[in-house]
């Protein structure tokens, strides 16, 4: 994120800027207030004297380059229902059903032994008897 | 190998017929790519091919008989 501050980049997971120790919050700059001694109510919010009370998630927050900000109204890529593909039974089915029709179509197209009724003997099994005369 | 064959034509006589086959003017030496001869083919009841060999192994032709009456 950078810093309004000083303008420097600092990482997101860091919680002040790494240059000048200005408290940030998820690229927002967090004013630095002391505390009143005592003063568990004390606002931490600003400098006193009419500055905007802290708001949190600013109402700026889609122009702020954060990189974590999902845009409002907008579903996740999907279904409605928001489960992953791998919840629902349907991907598994249609598998199952394609691995089927090609062990199918395999047994379909194996070709079948040849038959030759016209070579038996009484209509029963028949041995050839292939021989020569010389 | 004759005698062989005659003896077991006999002895499966009306279970298992034998047609002799001159491989030399016949061309159905050429469907079962007959190489030599003696070569034996066993067809069952539909007349599909059971087993084909060459050579005159009587065991192997007695065994060809006996599974191709069923027994």
């Amino acid at each position: 994120m950078i810093c309004p501050h000083c303008k420097a980049e600092t990482s997101d997971m860091m919680n002040v800027c790494e240059l000048c120790g200005e408290p940030l919050h998820n690229g927002v700059s967090q004013p630095y207030v002391e505390a009143a001694p005592g003063d568990a109510t004390a606002p931490v919010n600003g400098p006193a004297g009419g500055a905007a009370p802290f708001e949190w998630p600013p109402s700026n927050a889609g122009l702020l380059s954060t990189g974590t900000a999902r845009p409002a109204g907008k579903a996740r890529r999907g279904s409605g229902a928001g489960h992953p593909w791998y919840m629902s039974p349907w991907p598994y089915l249609v598998g199952i059903a394609i691995v089927a029709a090609v062990a199918a179509s395999l047994l379909l197209i194996r070709p079948k032994a040849k038959a030759y009724p016209d070579l038996l003997v009484n209509n029963q099994p028949t041995l050839l008897n292939f021989y020569t005369d010389t | 190998m004759a005698p062989v064959v005659d003896g077991l034509e006999a002895e499966y006589s009306g279970k298992v017929g034998v047609r002799d086959i001159n491989a030399n003017l016949d061309e159905t030496a050429a469907k079962f790519d007959v190489q030599a001869v003696p070569t034996y083919v066993f067809l069952d009841s539909s007349g599909s091919q059971l087993e084909q060999f060459e050579g005159g192994d009587p065991e192997k032709l007695r065994e060809g008989f006996r599974k191709a009456s069923g027994g």
